[in-house]
């Protein structure tokens, strides 16, 4: 009878730990470089967990809030978890965001970002690679332009491939959950 | 000490406490018609660099029977201060600059991220967490609305 009790739970937890889907028809491989100039290609990093987010530093709403609501997020994985994940931040602005203002940007969020940039093409090439999209507008505003941009956090996992996204308007547990599925 | 010297220490006091202690909210005293606007939660978000904008945001609770409509925004800490939406198409959000937002009779207006939004541009300098800002709103027919805001994260 015991052992019998012990199959079915084991069966249920089993169960409960159910494989996330792999979305192998978006995403993939690319080559950028980080604030510090230096080159980042994601599959040189397989083995971490990225958080993927196209965004730019003037960006006056959706990237601040994001990324606050990443952090809301970080503060509660364990170190340990911590070490297990990079947090990707990729500007769709090449125009305005040179490295130094990446480096600026990013550093005042009590968070570890890599900013990533690269040229107007290559990210035109990686959005729609990742089914996202940007485009410069032209604002009868001071901000003179905005980049119309996706705004959904992209979660690919250990060896790269995207294993769900989180929407704007999703709260911070729908990533926490995202992440304990891979962690 | 003579009761001379007492009054105008405590005038002293009440006078520095005003610009020190900055209640935030609505600033009642502006306005006699607060029992027909209230605001509540009123906050702004930190600049960051390269501290090019920031935003505001709050709940605008009309009790009148009239719709309140706001054509404005002022503070003393930015040079163009403008109201803003946030359009939602599929997975895509747009920004966009309004003319106009509606407090609706007998309802609210909730200005909150993702969404309608106070926008503010040319900073005087980074507007840090702990800041207090005064920021005016300007109706089309209702008094200028002055709230003391605190910057937070």
């Amino acid at each position: 009878m015991l052992r019998v009790l012990i199959f079915f739970l084991l069966i249920s937890v089993s169960c409960s730990d159910e494989e996330l889907e792999i979305y192998n028809t978006i995403g993939g491989d690319f080559v950028l470089h980080d604030q510090f100039g230096d080159k980042y290609q994601l599959s040189e990093h397989n083995g971490k967990i990225r958080l993927l987010f196209f965004g730019f530093t003037h960006c006056p709403d959706i990237c601040p809030t994001t990324l606050a609501e990443v952090q809301e997020v970080w503060q509660q994985l364990s170190t340990e978890q911590q070490q297990q994940i990079e947090i990707l931040f990729a500007s769709v602005d090449p125009e305005r965001d040179s490295s130094d203002l990446l480096r600026d940007y990013l550093g005042s969020f009590d968070l570890p970002v890599i900013g990533l940039r690269g040229s107007d093409a290559e990210m035109l090439e990686i959005t729609a690679k990742y089914a996202s999209f940007y485009e410069k507008v032209s604002l009868d505003s001071a901000l003179m332009y905005t980049i119309d941009h996706s705004s959904q956090t992209f979660v690919i996992d250990r060896r790269g491939e995207i294993r769900g996204w989180v929407a704007y308007d999703q709260p911070p547990s729908a990533l926490l959950e995202l992440l304990n599925r891979l962690l | 000490m003579s009761s001379l010297r007492v009054l105008l220490l405590l005038t002293l006091v009440i006078a520095c406490s005003d610009e020190i202690v900055s209640p935030v909210g609505s600033d009642d005293s502006q306005s006699p018609y607060s029992e027909v606007l209230e605001i509540e939660d009123a906050r702004a978000r930190t600049s960051r660099p390269p501290h090019a904008n920031s935003a505001a945001f709050m709940t605008l609770i009309n009790n009148g029977n009239e719709d309140l409509v706001i054509v404005g925004v002022k503070t003393p800490r930015a040079k163009v201060a403008e109201l803003h939406t946030m359009l939602q198409e599929d997975d895509k959000m747009k920004m966009r600059r309004v003319e106009r937002l509606v407090v609706p009779s007998k309802g609210e207006l909730e200005l909150k991220p993702g969404a309608d939004h106070l926008m503010f541009f040319e900073l005087d300098k980074a507007w840090r967490i702990g800041d207090k800002l005064k920021l005016t709103l300007l109706f089309a027919k209702y008094p200028e609305q002055t709230v003391t805001l605190e910057v937070e994260k």
